[in-house]
């Protein structure tokens, strides 16, 4: 069974759509990921499984229960906010202990729920010291363990890392992956970070202007992505794009544009079969761009105008024509500066995409 | 929070039915209180009690007034309250007048200067847990010696030292707010000290002066204890010409419900000029809404 | 120069110093002379050439005075029972004005009116309220469908009842108001977090609210604190300490003693003594607070 299903959940505020018809279903023991730009209803989403917020349509279940009328803490889920929300007044013990007293737990398995919650977090030594002026990372792991601790069916974390500064960030994201390894607790993760997303998650899903644009693996959101919006939100430097159309010459199929020329034949059945037009957007992640400085077999040729050096790769800025193309490669393969190259692309890894509706031409494995 | 729309039924009537109470709990000794003022004298006190004036008439406001005019109905002479209402004016005025000047200079010295440490502010507001009548004795027998009882001057000296905790301390609340910065530009342009105070400062705390002078005027209209030591027939403020009504004449009901909303009436009007400063005035300046 | 900005500040704080000095400081030297003096106006002489008479007056007043006592233990009474009915009473004012309703505005700004009524006018209200024919009674008996007149200014224990509820009825308007904005300020982020806890309203209020409201309540507990002890107005119209002295208050009982009766000396030590337990009460009260008023 599920463990959490929204059924065509929508939900406005005035005017505003803030979730449009959003269809999700959650597994047993799934980090899953809600993956999208600020804004985009992330928090909307988790208000209305928790409770915060009544959906203006649709219906959320909970272990096959309708719990779309069930006030807020009744529904076995719980939630890590964004700006943690720690009770101040409170030690850190109080705090872990908070969701367990009020549930009228019996004192010595407070206590001794408590004593575990905090040996996982590496809280221990603190837990009788004032919850004001704990650092950061103290904060984050007191609200992560004071939800966790209820052991509820599902818990929700909005951006619980967006606060940490960025080495902090990384080491959180990896003891949060232990601790849901460990508890097998089942948890949906906001964040807006691809990242986090990326490294964390079972299953992502890509949320636009309140629309759900891709809901699987971070394999498949990275390598097949749905739609242009996903391709070019996921990845970084983001993939490059290019408007053009697809044409038949002779026996060949070409994708063309006033700079770029790309044989696309090897993918005639597929694109006989599916494409709907001929405009089309072609999409090429920056790492399945080669720069030559002598090639016969050229997609196009462009002049080198920027180069970014990250360490480990180098980005390569080109001019081509009218178009800017983006490369990632090693540090060997760096073209000086206002040099001119040649440009050629991996056909291998090409995405098209639909110029009007901007979904996906899939090219690969077509049975 | 959109589940708190969703309560049964019974639970907002009971909320309902709380915030009647609480309404009805307050409203009610106030609108006895006008409720009598408009009743003639056999309505005053029955039982049961008479909720709405059945004959409604305003002679109990004439007779504050013009007493004399209805001599012959009550069988009884009242003394007018047109003194009473004109000595708390003046008094009121003139106290909180010096009250303010003499409490916003200090105010200026404390939030600027921290003159006297802590222990000078605290001890000025220590005053406001001193029992007045535990120095009203001596006061009594200082102003007899000092011919300032039942005196204008003396009854300005006494409020405006009594009201002082809330002069000092809400202006230096204000004062606080505005920031040092603006007069240590003033100075560097070449104003004096008290220059940079009264051209900088002070104009900038003027909404902060006007509503502490009306929050004091409320306190000295307000004043019962030292009026009542310290005045006689001279000076007798409205607090006490309405004390006065219930022990002189026999219980003219009527006649104190109406001087009581008179007197009730400058207070309340001013209250909501200045409803923001009340909580403020009312905690020392300690809660700034 | 420098000599001047120096001065400037004391200058500036000279005339409160001075008012403060003429019209509490030296009267409280006055009053502790006389608390050691035998001396009414009646002796003829002038006060500074009263009879020392010791520690007398004390004795007299702390063994043979009940009175005194008695007066003292009220007003701590008046004190408790006032204080908590505020400090309940302005909680539930401000959690059931918490949320937005159609005429919050018009009803709040009715119910901050009694803070502004003059205590005088509160006690001649309430005087006709709870006469024996008045409308409190006849509330009493439509509830309990009977004929109620019961008198109870003139009823030694009875009598407080008028007394406190005129307390009540005109401060707790003002607690209302402090708990109203003080609860806008608990963290609407800590009430969700405790909600999705699985907090019910109450336990949300008891454990995060009311917590966090803390430093506000002993606030509203010393300065109203400081006004319930020196309770005048109320008694002197409501019953003027009667029967008999059976709603003495300290004031009404100092008022009574001292200028009504004019012993004055005797009032003196009575002073005295009230005066050492308010600088004890000031230090002890006040220094908390200090950090709060003066933190800035
Ligand atoms: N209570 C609200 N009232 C009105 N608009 C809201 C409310 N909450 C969120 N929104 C709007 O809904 C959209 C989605 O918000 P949110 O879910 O917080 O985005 P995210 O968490 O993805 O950054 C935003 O445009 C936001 O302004
Ligand atoms: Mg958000």
């Amino acid at each position: 069974m599920e463990k959490l299903y929204l059924d065509n959940v929508r939900k406005e505020f005035g005017m505003l759509v803030a979730v449009n018809g959003l269809e999700l279903s959650v597994h047993d023991g799934e980090f899953l990921s809600l993956l999208g730009p600020s804004g985009c209803g992330k928090t909307t989403t988790l208000n209305m499984m928790m409770g915060y917020e009544k959906p203006s349509r649709g219906r959320v279940f909970i272990e096959g229960r309708d719990v779309t009328d069930q006030p807020v803490g009744q529904r076995d889920v719980g939630m890590v906010f964004q700006d943690y929300a720690i009770f101040l007044h409170m030690t850190v013990f109080e705090n872990l202990a908070f969701g367990l007293r009020v549930r009228k737990r019996s004192e010595p398995e407070v206590q001794a729920e408590v004593k575990k919650m905090a040996e996982i977090l590496g809280l221990t030594d603190i837990l009788q010291e004032p919850a004001a002026g704990r650092n950061m990372s103290e904060l984050q792991r007191i609200t992560v363990g004071r939800s966790m601790i209820l052991k509820t069916t599902i818990l929700l974390l909005d951006e619980p890392l967006s606060n940490l500064d960025a080495d902090l960030r990384a080491r959180m994201r990896g003891e949060l992956k232990k601790f849901q390894y460990e508890l097998g607790q089942t948890m949906i993760y906001v964040t807006h970070d691809q990242v986090e997303a990326m490294s964390l998650s079972d299953r992502i899903a890509v949320m636009d202007f309140g629309n759900l644009q891709q809901l699987s693996t971070p394999y498949e959101v990275y390598n097949r992505p749905e739609n242009r919006f996903v391709a070019g939100f996921i990845g970084s430097p983001p993939m490059n794009f290019f408007d053009g159309e697809i044409k038949s010459e002779a026996d060949r199929i070409l994708f063309r544009n006033p700079s770029f020329q790309l044989e696309l034949t090897d993918y005639r059945r597929q694109l006989e079969a599916k494409l709907v037009a001929p405009e089309v957007t072609l999409g090429i992640r920056p790492e399945h761009v080669e720069i030559l400085e002598t090639s016969a077999d050229w997609n196009s040729r462009g002049l080198v105008c920027e180069l970014e050096l990250l360490g480990a790769e180098v980005v390569t800025v080109l001019e081509c024509g009218r178009e800017q193309v983006v490369a990632l490669t090693k540090p060997e393969h760096a073209h000086q500066t206002g040099t001119s190259r040649f440009v050629k692309f991996d056909p291998q890894m090409v995405h098209i995409f639909d110029r009007a509706s901007g979904l996906r031409v899939e090219l690969e494995a077509l049975g | 929070m959109e589940f708190s729309r969703l309560k049964p039924v019974w639970k907002k009537l009971g909320i309902f039915a709380l915030r009647l109470m609480v309404f009805l709990f307050i409203a009610g000794p106030m609108y006895w209180m006008i409720n009598t003022s408009f009743k003639p004298e056999n309505e005053w006190v029955t039982f049961p009690p008479i909720w709405f004036p059945k004959e409604f008439t305003i002679d109990n406001y004439i007779m504050l007034f013009n007493p004399a005019a209805l001599a012959d109905k009550f069988h009884i002479s009242l003394e007018s309250a047109w003194p009473a209402l004109l000595n708390s004016t003046i008094i009121s005025v003139f106290a909180t007048i010096s009250c303010m000047v003499i409490g916003t200079m200090c105010a200026y010295s404390i939030s600027r200067f921290r003159v006297g440490g802590n222990f000078f502010p605290m001890s000025i507001l220590a005053l406001r847990m001193f029992p007045p009548i535990a120095v009203a004795l001596p006061i009594l027998v200082l102003f007899s010696t000092l011919q300032l009882r039942d005196t204008y001057l003396g009854m300005v000296i006494a409020y405006a030292c009594f009201n002082l905790p809330f002069s000092v301390w809400m202006m230096k609340s204000f004062i606080d707010d505005i920031p040092l910065e603006l007069e240590e530009a003033a100075i560097i342009d070449g104003m004096t000290q008290i220059g940079a105070m009264l051209k900088v400062t002070i104009p900038l705390v003027k909404a902060g002066i006007a509503a502490t002078a009306l929050f004091i005027f409320i306190l000295c209209w307000s004043e019962f204890l030292f009026a009542f030591i310290l005045t006689d027939t001279e000076v007798a403020t409205i607090t006490v010409r309405l004390a006065r009504y219930t022990t002189d004449t026999g219980e003219m009901y009527g006649a104190r419900a109406a001087l009581g909303v008179i007197a009730t009436v400058p207070p309340v009007v001013i209250g909501y000029l200045i409803q923001n400063y009340l909580v403020r005035g009312l905690t020392f300046g300690a809660i700034k809404r | 120069m420098w000599k001047k900005l120096i001065s400037f500040p004391v200058l500036m704080a000279a005339p409160v110093q001075l008012l403060i000095w003429f019209v509490v400081i030296f009267p409280t030297i006055v009053v502790v002379w006389l608390a050691f003096c035998y001396w009414t106006p009646q002796t003829g002489k002038t006060w500074w050439h009263a009879d020392f008479v010791g520690i007398e007056n004390f004795l007299n007043l702390l063994s043979d005075d009940p009175r005194f006592i008695w007066s003292i233990i009220r007003t701590v009474i008046i004190f408790l029972v006032c204080m908590s009915v505020e400090l309940v009473g302005g909680m539930v004012m401000a959690l059931l004005f918490q949320r937005n309703f159609l005429g919050k505005k018009l009803l709040v700004s009715v119910l901050i009116v009694p803070m502004m009524v003059i205590p005088l006018v509160i006690g001649q209200s309430f005087y006709m309220l709870f006469l024996a024919q008045g409308p409190f009674n006849q509330i009493i008996s439509w509830l309990t469908f009977s004929n109620f007149q019961f008198d109870w200014l003139s009823h030694p224990v009875w009598a407080m009842v008028p007394i406190m509820l005129g307390e009540i009825w005109n401060w707790t308007p003002l607690v209302f108001l402090i708990f109203m904005s003080g609860l806008t300020t608990v963290p609407e982020n800590q009430i969700r977090a405790a909600q999705g806890l699985g907090a019910t309203p109450a336990q949300i209020f008891f454990r995060i609210s009311l917590p966090i409201l803390k430093p506000l309540i002993l606030l509203v507990i010393v300065i109203r604190g400081m006004e319930i002890f020196k309770i005048f107005d109320l008694v002197y119209v409501l019953t003027g300490g009667g029967p008999g002295n059976s709603t003495e208050t300290i004031t009404m009982y100092m008022y009574n003693v001292g200028i009504a009766f004019m012993r004055v000396s005797y009032v003196a030590a009575s002073s005295f003594i009230v005066l050492f337990l308010v600088v004890i009460g000031a230090v002890r009260i006040l220094k908390p607070l200090q950090y709060q008023l003066l933190e800035d």
